[in-house]
């Protein structure tokens, strides 16, 4: 009773504000401020040397946790390795695994769906059976698997994390592509000679694009979530790699001793990083639905 | 089946059913005598229970095969019965233990020939286990016939004092076992202090199979007692609770019962200790030690320790079968920033693989400093004047190994070689060691005997089981034995030296630094004694 009072009252405060402002209208601000964050994100990371008087893994032997100041702006961590610019080169990899892994699973994802949606038949029930399986596991205990199978690594983590991913693009593109191939222009497309690959490449994958779009932002933030999840487990990035979940890991004993910017300061950066992500992916959706 | 303390032993034995007004009296008595008695009486011991928060599970009971866990180390040297002991001295206002005194605990008596090659031990009469099987020199003999029939660590070590096969190990009677060395040994009764603990043969037999003829699996995984302490509980992965034993024969447990409770986080075992929940903190980081000396409620016990942490390098595979590339290596290492970042300053550093304060360590046995322009040139001299590359592994979860690792791999790169960090769980780690491939790992050590025949025998000739280098120098080997044939002090001295001057010149490790022993206690836990060998004796500690 409580449960449907609350949710109504949401949804009535939702609809509210929905009125107030056409769905097109509360995208941009959502979309603007994702990709600024994004944007200055990104590019701190790409500009980190430029950004930080120290390597990512170079050690100050004289400042060993030392508190945030003058020498190191965020302190330095039990490695006497420089807080500000392992944040700054951490953003190389997570935004690196994070963008790699939902592009693999968007790219083998929206293929296998789109396939499979045209082809039909029992190709298409094996396949949605397949992914069925995949994703009657809960997502990280997956990822947990399989990098523990095949080992840490930029590109296991990347693989991993992308194979976790895939099964939703197939089944979002196959479902696409089965709505899309009922419709007239298709049947005009069939009758105007193309092929069945041409109609795929030309005619059906163009369209059926928009929602893989909504969600890969928001992919990006899980992504990113799962990476760091994986590192603080000690199966993401080696040490001593720069990697916010890694270092929220390695920091986590440290704040017990009042040393606590070896943690809080990886954690703010990687909560502003999966924000941008879901701002982007919301404000795509908004723009979606208003469409 | 009702039982009654049995008066001589100190056991618990089946009574006849309702208490004659004769045993009443008898009883109160009893009692009344034991409480004027207080301080050595068993009802003026633990006054509460000693809490011990440690980060796992202990790798397995079976003493034959100790995993040389953290908590098998603080746990089996109380909870089996030990017949043989070092005795307690004041050194420098710490108690300590005195490898020059032997106290027989469930031994009567433990004398020698006057060769020094025949070793007879004589138990005590009317000793029981807890399962009220009779503890007898069966028990002894049965338990060394296991040990060489199943190939346990105490096989190995005997094989320096001369024992090599179970028939010299002899049963004379149901209280006298008779040992007899192939050659006499300096180092006899010290090997037999940490080998010389007993099975409940009895016990055990009733959970052999034809497969599994000495219980092993059985063993590994049930709670052994008959020790100080008696274990009552053991839930797997959650905790351990002991009891003081009422039959040991010799000084009472301080505290009566101890409970080890299985905390993996390291932050929780200093926040438990920090509110006072706990008594002990097992396995806390240098730092957190450092942290918790100013707190209220909380003394840290330190002192000077023989272990070790070192570098093994594969030797007889490359790069490091090549002693340039293993002399480069030890230049590589920067020993003060290890001392001073991993251990806040907490360590010494050594210069031998000979631990400092070992008997016969020269300074002389590791001659290098951290010096990379001279690493460069060794490695030219080696063929290699670009570096290699190699795995170096560490235990994971160890954080002083993990950053002793980072801070060698980042040197190593500045003469041109890549190290490649690989934490290994326990298990994956045990199996690389036993299969030898690992090029370089991080360990560390504590001999148990004070001795560089000891450390030879285990860790730098073949068949060691701590020998994770797989070093094997003829010279080294022939030492050995010489020095399994030799009392003449001066002789050993001299040998002593000159296996340093050989390892010195092989660097099959790299010795990074001998850290203090540090323990983190509430202000009431009173009474430590210090080990040689690192094993905890919970039975000297009392907390108020």
């Amino acid at each position: 009773m409580t449960t449907l009072a609350r949710t109504t009252g949401l949804a009535r405060a939702s609809n509210a504000w929905h009125r107030r402002k056409p769905r097109s209208e509360i995208s941009k601000p959502l979309i603007a401020t994702g990709t600024s964050i994004f944007a200055l994100v990104f590019l701190a990371a790409v500009f980190a040397p430029l950004l930080s008087a120290w390597g990512p893994e170079d050690i100050d032997f004289a400042a060993f946790l030392v508190a945030p100041g003058p020498g190191h702006i965020m302190g330095t961590d039990g490695n006497g390795m420089d807080i500000w610019s392992r944040i700054l080169y951490a953003g190389r990899i997570d935004l690196g695994v994070a963008l790699s892994a939902v592009a693999l699973a968007v790219c083998v994802g929206s293929l296998i769906g789109g396939l499979v949606g045209y082809i039909g038949g029992w190709v298409d029930e094996i396949t949605m059976r397949l992914t069925d399986i995949v994703q009657a596991f809960p997502a990280f205990i997956l990822a947990l698997t399989v990098s523990a199978m095949f080992g840490s690594g930029l590109i296991n983590l990347t693989l991993a994390i992308g194979f976790i991913f895939a099964p939703a693009y197939i089944r979002i593109m196959r479902g696409e592509i089965r709505a899309l191939r009922e419709r007239t222009f298709i049947e005009a497309a069939e009758c105007s000679g193309n092929t069945r690959l041409q109609i795929l490449y030309r005619h059906l994958f163009p369209n059926a694009l928009t929602p893989l779009l909504v969600i890969a932002p928001l992919n990006c933030g899980w992504a990113m979530l799962t990476l760091a999840g994986l590192s603080f487990l000690g199966l993401g990035v080696p040490v001593p790699g720069a990697e916010w979940g890694a270092m929220i890991s390695a920091g986590a004993a440290d704040v017990v001793g009042g040393r606590w910017w070896t943690s809080i300061y990886p954690g703010v950066s990687l909560f502003i990083s999966v924000l941008a992500f879901n701002l982007i992916g919301e404000g795509f959706l908004e723009r979606s639905e208003a469409m | 089946m009702k039982k009654i303390l049995d008066h001589d032993t100190g056991a618990l034995a089946p009574a006849k059913d309702g208490l004659t007004r004769r045993q009443l009296f008898e009883l109160g008595g009893g009692i009344g005598l034991m409480l004027t008695l207080a301080p050595n009486g068993a009802f003026a011991q633990g006054k509460k229970e000693l809490v011990v928060a440690v980060p796992a599970d202990l790798g397995g009971w079976d003493q034959d095969y100790l995993a040389f866990d953290l908590v098998g180390l603080a746990v089996m040297k109380n909870c089996y019965p030990y017949l043989l002991e070092y005795g307690v001295i004041e050194k420098d206002g710490a108690r300590v233990m005195d490898t020059g005194t032997i106290v027989p605990i469930f031994a009567e008596s433990w004398e020698g020939d006057a060769e020094g090659k025949v070793w007879t031990l004589t138990m005590r009469k009317g000793l029981k286990f807890p399962s009220g099987n009779p503890m007898t020199a069966r028990d002894l003999k049965w338990s060394k016939d296991r040990a060489f029939a199943a190939k346990a660590n105490v096989a190995g070590v005997y094989r320096m004092i001369g024992l090599t096969e179970a028939s010299q190990v002899e049963l004379v009677d149901d209280y006298t076992v008779r040992f007899t060395q192939t050659q006499p040994s300096d180092l006899s009764s010290h090997i037999q202090i940490i080998s010389l603990y007993v099975f409940d043969s009895e016990e055990l037999k009733k959970h052999a199979t034809a497969d599994d003829p000495w219980a092993k699996e059985w063993t590994g995984k049930n709670p052994q007692s008959g020790g100080a302490y008696n274990v009552v509980s053991y839930k797997a992965g959650q905790e351990i609770v002991l009891e003081a034993n009422p039959a040991f024969p010799i000084d009472s447990p301080r505290v009566k019962r101890v409970r080890l409770q299985v905390v993996p986080a390291a932050a929780n075992r200093r926040l438990l200790l920090e509110k006072g929940e706990i008594d002990i903190a097992l396995g806390l980081s240098r730092r957190d030690i450092d942290d918790l000396r100013e707190k209220d409620g909380i003394k840290v016990i330190s002192s000077p320790s023989n272990e070790f942490v070192f570098m093994p390098m594969a030797v007889g595979s490359a790069p490091f079968d090549n002693p340039k590339v293993r002399q480069a290596m030890a230049h590589v290492v920067p020993y003060s920033a290890i001392v001073d970042n991993v251990y806040n300053g907490n360590a010494r550093q050594s210069t031998s693989p000979v631990p400092l304060d070992m008997p016969g360590h020269s300074a002389m046995g590791y001659p290098f400093e951290f010096n990379i322009d001279r690493a460069k040139a060794l490695l030219r001299e080696a063929g290699m004047p670009n570096g290699f590359e190699s795995e170096l592994v560490i235990f994971a979860g160890n954080i002083e190994q993990e950053r002793t690792a980072v801070i060698v791999a980042n040197a190593a790169k500045q003469a041109g070689i890549t190290l490649k960090i690989t934490p290994l769980d326990p298990g994956t780690l045990f199996q690389r060691r036993t299969e030898k491939t690992i090029p370089l790992q991080i360990a560390s050590g504590q001999m148990w005997v004070n001795d560089i025949e000891y450390l030879l025998a285990t860790s730098l000739t073949p068949g060691g089981f701590l020998n994770y280098a797989g070093y094997d120098n003829p010279r080294i080997n022939e030492i050995f034995l010489t020095l399994n044939k030799t009392s003449d002090a001066n002789a050993r001295a001299d040998l002593f030296r000159e296996t340093q001057d050989i390892l010195a010149a092989d660097v099959p490790w790299l010795i990074l630094a001998q850290p203090n022993f540090d323990l983190p206690v509430s202000s009431g836990v009173s009474g430590w004694v210090q080990p040689v060998d690192g094993l905890f004796r919970l039975r000297y500690l009392d907390v108020a």
